[in-house]
């Protein structure tokens, strides 16, 4: 691909990334700057009693303090009938009443790293990801195999390539609730039906059930996913070069060979491509455990994604916390990312890469020598 | 088409050779394309900006479409009115209708409905009041979250009702007779910045046919006297009416309303977690129906809740435990709708125990004080003071009550049509004094006039048990109540994950 | 090619095996679809008793007549606000990342390894994790009521840059761009006119993707755009469950019905792309 290189073409290459580049500083790198920075501050996400809301400081509302009450729950006043407020909860003010943003880099982490519940929605999380991911990839890769294959040429194979990406189509609402009718206590289908086959004596509340409902969320990712994999995984396998398989043909290797030996290692790029989006989209997984079983049972499906949503939005408003759990997901991921980097990178081709620098070198020094 | 197609596309997966002909055929179709691509994404882009100029009228809105039910007069400024209901943007819509001279009609009505069962309204109207851009004018709040925007974290968005220009606000209080639990619900530092129109005690609202299977009767004297009071009572006449073959609820959350209401002190007093007496007995309760089959289901506002209302479960559900507002929307809508069963077999008597449930406070943003928005503030005050004051024959509670609200409206054919019909709602009334002139008789209890029992029913209520955060610790509490009672975590381990998960999301201390 | 018998049998079986899986799989796809469109046509009490069913009912006109009384319920301002929203992210995301493709394939410039690399890194970053920072960002540059924010951000789509890129690996040839040099085109010109042309099929497939997750955005949408003549389309049917007089099942599934629509006429309009599928380049150079 590099036959001429030509210098007064280079500046286009610049050129045609600038909107690319400039739009990831904006909406993504300077909300992530935002949320990095809030990670580190004991900022709040509105006034609540005592708390500060976004970048601009401001006097505080005499309603905003925290007042005390006493056992009955009554506001308690002092002699002379003014509020009693805790002090100890009220933020410092600097001499214009603005409050004074505390900056504590570690405290945050520490305080999401020392919660039960993030460290038991990671491994949620975690597991969701894998028990859908394992057999959605499994499923893909054997699909785009026989959809490529030209040793079984499926009819109609457009069709159902078609159909298999469109429960991707509908919203992840709909989905919530055709499943929660689908396996709704004590009637629905499921429980009906399994009756009806002898497998349940009695309706069986899948919601209670912490295993099943995590098996549920599982199954619907799959299923909304594995359509998107394959055809990703079919683009990777036209793209390969048809004439390897034709001197595996002369070579006589069988179809399953040449899968094995020619389509995955080649397939290596677009395999690594498939297994970060999927981790990224997975350790991000929010809809469907909170559309279909709301985070439950106690939890048992509650990901990193609604911790921090139910920490930074749903009443507590605590963004230092949220911002803080959100950096540790991004670091989790990022680690995780770098290890399928090393694991699938290809390490003959890293060798090879290894030689031809050592190979320059000498010819450099040979070139040395000679002058 | 899809054999063609695969065609169609064969040149390119050819090797190089054929390719570069095939791009070239590609270069003469594509041109145009790029073009109408280039040109239609200018004109989005244009289109986007337009839109995001507030004073723009975007074309194509207003009547026409598929449910332009909100009219839209470019020269006329916008009240936002923000309600998880369509009740308080239609009774503003109907206003305007009734008085077309008033200083309401000088503005749009532009409604914001978001459903509340799953928190929608709460996290979408917080950003907007945090925002400052296109705030609501208006906005309703329930029961279960009012406190955060009367007295909690988001109170300071609400303009005192004396500083939108309402006079007189206490005289009219005491006049009006409103329940004292409720205003005090609404005040701010000891200023009202909302008020509600709706009395929510509630009554046990009960089939008299499956009265009369079990007992004998449907009056509704005795049947107060079979259910209740008091839990004890309320599970000898569950068990009677097991044997009679009935529910006497339909699930779980029917109970937890009742019991959520009977406790003493909030959820947290000094930041710390108190688990009430009365809510902790909850967890019992719930045992006691579950594990003798007195009630048929679990959960609210869905498929199944509802069909118990229509009469159509197996078995069929006896009594649902709500408010004024329970029976004349969502058991009148399902009990006469095709199919269902129960149409005019519903009675009201007192609950077993005395509580209140629900309620819509409205609040006027604190923007509209300034003096650039004097003729907005007037009429919104206008708005408030009709909704929520007035107790005149032509105030909205009067109508509320009496179900005249829509009677020969134009603008809404279905609710005059059901005016004439006489199956428009009923709806008991913040106002004491409006209550005890009104007629609370309905088709769906065979002409029983409800507020015989729902007048008294809110005398008991109280409202310093609530919290800003009601709605989220409640759900937490019963999500680990279910695992309880269906018998996958034992009461201690129930009780301690609810604990420490109050603990961990809002920052309070846990014994 | 000759064949032995046991052979052609085991290819035969093989094949019965794939068709039944295949089938299976397609009737679970296309199951919630017919669901949904046949709750469209069935009163709330029926939806009762039976959520699903397969069997048509005649309430179509009914439910139609519930949704038009839904207050904030408008399809054409729905369809019109999620269609700018959509196709805008669409074509930025896809026309912006063959740019940025392009010019890590086509050039050989001194940062093209770093900023491939760099893309690679910022793949990682998960869009929602910095969702608050966004959310407050656009709070204070006074960005809500406004369709950028849900356009814009698509030019920066690394992974799209990614797929991209392997396609160019594997289809694009320089001779071309050579011979439209001679020609006297522009590089910007022969990007638009000669290599965008080329990249139809990547494009096609990457728009429905595209497309399909900007329209059924809820949660931002919900979060930014307060004002009601700028809801998006499922906004609108999340609405519908907050009316009071409807609790009507059949009219929310026929919103949902309406609402996916437009993603079926998208997609099918696109899916020849998806039969005759999109080559990848497999090797990073």
């Amino acid at each position: 691909m590099k036959q001429r290189k030509n210098f007064s073409y280079a500046k286009y290459g610049y050129i045609f990334c600038i909107p690319f580049i400039l739009a990831f500083l904006i909406f993504s790198f300077y909300p992530l700057y935002y949320t990095v920075s809030i990670s580190i501050s004991d900022r709040q996400g509105v006034p609540l009693p005592g708390r500060e809301y976004g970048i601009q400081t401001r006097a505080l509302f005499d309603e905003e303090k925290i007042p005390v009450y006493d056992d009955n729950g009554n506001p308690l006043y002092d002699e002379d009938g003014a509020r009693v407020y805790d002090i100890t909860r009220t933020p410092i003010l600097d001499e214009d009443g603005n409050q004074i943003i505390k900056i504590a880099p570690l405290e945050n982490f520490r305080t999401v790293l020392n919660t039960e519940m993030f460290k038991r929605a990671f491994a949620t999380t975690f597991r969701l990801w894998i028990v859908n991911f394992i057999p959605q990839i499994l499923l893909a890769i054997i699909l785009a195999a026989w959809f490529t294959s030209r040793w079984t040429k499926i009819k109609g194979q457009g069709v159902f390539k078609v159909l298999f990406y469109m429960p991707n189509i509908i919203t992840a609402g709909t989905i919530a609730v055709l499943f929660s009718t689908l396996f709704l206590f004590p009637t629905g289908v499921v429980n009906d039906a399994l009756i009806r086959w002898g497998i349940l004596e009695t309706p069986k509340n899948f919601r209670v059930d912490a295993n099943a409902t995590r098996l549920i969320v599982s199954f619907i990712q799959f299923w909304m996913w594995y359509g998107y994999t394959m055809l990703i995984l079919i683009s990777g396998i036209l793209g390969l070069n048809p004439q390897m398989y034709e001197s595996a043909d002369i070579d006589g290797a069988g179809a399953v060979k040449q899968f094995f030996f020619i389509t995955l290692p080649n397939l290596r790029t677009i395999l690594i491509f498939t297994f970060v989006t999927s981790l990224i989209g997975g350790l991000n997984m929010f809809d469907i455990p909170m559309l279909y079983a709301g985070g439950g049972p106690g939890g048992a499906t509650r990901t990193t994604s609604m911790f921090i949503y139910n920490q930074a939005f749903a009443g507590a408003y605590r963004y230092n916390t949220a911002s803080a759990a959100s950096v540790l997901m991004f670091l989790i991921i990022a680690a995780l990312s770098a290890v399928i980097f090393v694991i699938m990178r290809d390490k003959d081709e890293a060798r090879l890469k290894k030689l031809k620098k050592a190979e320059a070198r000498a010819i450099k020094q040979a070139a040395k020598a000679v002058n | 088409m899809t054999k063609q197609s695969e065609c169609d596309n064969m040149s390119l997966w050819l090797p190089n050779g054929d390719r570069i002909l095939s791009i070239k055929n590609y270069e003469v179709k594509g041109m145009k394309k790029f073009l109408a691509i280039l040109l239609s994404m200018f004109m989005v882009l244009g289109l986007a900006a337009g839109c995001s100029s507030n004073e723009d009228e975007p074309g194509g809105d207003g009547p026409g479409g598929d449910g332009p039910v909100v009219e839209r007069d470019p020269n006329k400024p916008d009240i936002n009115v923000w309600s998880f209901t369509n009740e308080i943007p239609d009774a503003i819509a109907r206003y305007v209708e009734m008085n077309p001279d008033s200083q309401v009609a000088n503005f749009n009505i532009i409604p914001t409905i978001l459903t509340d069962w799953d928190g929608s309204f709460e996290r979408t109207i917080e950003p907007a009041l945090i925002s400052g851009n296109n705030v609501p004018d208006i906005y309703a709040a329930e029961q279960a979250f009012v406190l955060k925007f009367t007295q909690g974290a988001f109170s300071s968005y609400a303009a005192t009702y004396t500083d939108l220009g309402i006079e007189n606000v206490e005289s009219k209080i005491v006049e009006a007779e409103l329940a004292q639990y409720a205003v005090d619900a609404g005040r701010r530092d000891g200023a009202v910045v909302g008020l509600r129109f709706q009395e929510t005690g509630a009554c046990l609202i009960y089939r008299r046919s499956i009265a009369i299977e079990t007992w004998g009767t449907d009056d509704p004297e005795e049947i107060a006297k079979k259910t209740g009071p008091g839990w004890d009572k309320f599970m000898e006449a569950a068990a009677e009416i097991k044997e009679a073959g009935y529910a006497i609820v339909y699930g779980d959350e029917d109970v937890w309303q009742v019991a959520r209401d009977g406790a003493r002190q909030p959820w947290i007093v000094n930041n710390r977690l108190i688990i009430d007496p009365a809510r902790e007995a909850y967890f019992h309760l719930a045992k006691q129906l579950y594990e003798n089959d007195y009630m048929i289901g679990e959960g609210a506002w869905h498929e199944g809740w509802f069909a118990g209302m229509a009469g159509t479960t197996d078995p069929q559900v006896f009594a649902y435990i709500g408010p004024a507002w329970l029976i004349n929307y969502q058991i009148s809508e399902h009990a006469s709708s095709e199919g269902a069963t129960s149409f005019g077999d519903w009675a009201v008597t007192d609950s077993p125990i005395a509580w209140a449930w629900g309620g819509t406070w409205l609040m006027g943003h604190k923007d509209l004080i300034g003096d650039d928005a004097s003729a907005k503030r007037a009429a919104v005050a206008e708005i408030l003071e009709w909704i929520t004051l007035d107790t005149t024959d032509d105030g909205f509670q009067f109508h509320f009550a009496n179900g005249t609200l829509y009677q020969g409206s134009a603008k809404f054919p279905d609710e005059a049509k059901a005016f004439e019909d006489g199956t428009s709602a009923k709806d008991a009334v913040a106002s004491q004094v409006v209550m005890r002139r009104s007629n609370g008789e309905l088709n769906m209890t065979a002409g029983q006039n409800i507020f015989d029992f729902f007048l008294p029913a809110g005398a008991n209520a109280r409202s310093d048990h609530w919290h800003e955060w009601d709605r989220e610790i409640n759900g937490m509490f019963q999500e680990y109540c279910r695992l309880y009672y269906q018998g996958e975590m034992s009461f201690e381990d129930a009780m301690a994950a609810f604990k420490l998960e109050v603990h961990e999301t809002f920052e309070v201390d846990i014994d | 090619m000759t064949e032995t018998k046991a052979k052609k049998t085991f290819r035969i079986g093989f094949k019965v095996v794939i068709y039944i899986v295949c089938i299976i799989l397609g009737i679970m796809s296309i199951l919630p679809f017919i669901i949904m469109f046949v709750n469209a046509t069935r009163s709330s009490v029926q939806i009762q008793q039976q959520a699903l069913s397969l069997v048509p009912s005649n309430f179509l006109a009914d439910n139609m007549r519930a949704l038009s009384r839904g207050r904030t319920f408008n399809a054409i301002v729905g369809f019109r606000n999620s269609m700018i929203i959509s196709s805008g992210a669409t074509i930025c995301a896809t026309y912006f990342s063959c740019l940025t493709a392009y010019a890590l394939t086509a050039y050989d410039w001194r940062f093209r390894k770093s900023v491939f690399t760099f893309i690679v890194a910022v793949m990682m970053i998960p869009g929602q994790l910095s969702a608050i920072g966004f959310v407050q960002f656009m709070y204070n540059i006074n960005m809500v009521n406004n369709f950028l924010p849900f356009i814009l951000p698509a030019i920066a789509a690394p992974p799209i840059v990614f797929f991209m890129r392997q396609y160019l690996l594997s289809t694009f040839s320089l001779d071309i761009v050579n011979a439209a040099r001679i020609d006297g085109s522009h590089e910007f010109r022969t990007f638009n006119f000669i290599v965008l042309p080329m990249m139809k099929p990547a494009i096609a497939m990457q728009a429905i993707f595209v497309f399909v997750g900007t329209w059924n955005q809820l949660l931002m949408p919900m979060i930014l755009l307060t004002d009601v003549r700028l809801y998006t389309m499922p906004i609108m049917v999340r609405q519908l469950s907050g009316n009071l007089y409807n609790t009507n099942f059949g009219s929310v599934y026929l919103g949902l019905s309406m609402s996916v629509l437009p993603l079926f006429i998208v997609y099918f309009s696109l899916s020849k792309y998806i039969i005759a599928g999109v080559q990848l380049g497999g090797v990073k150079e």
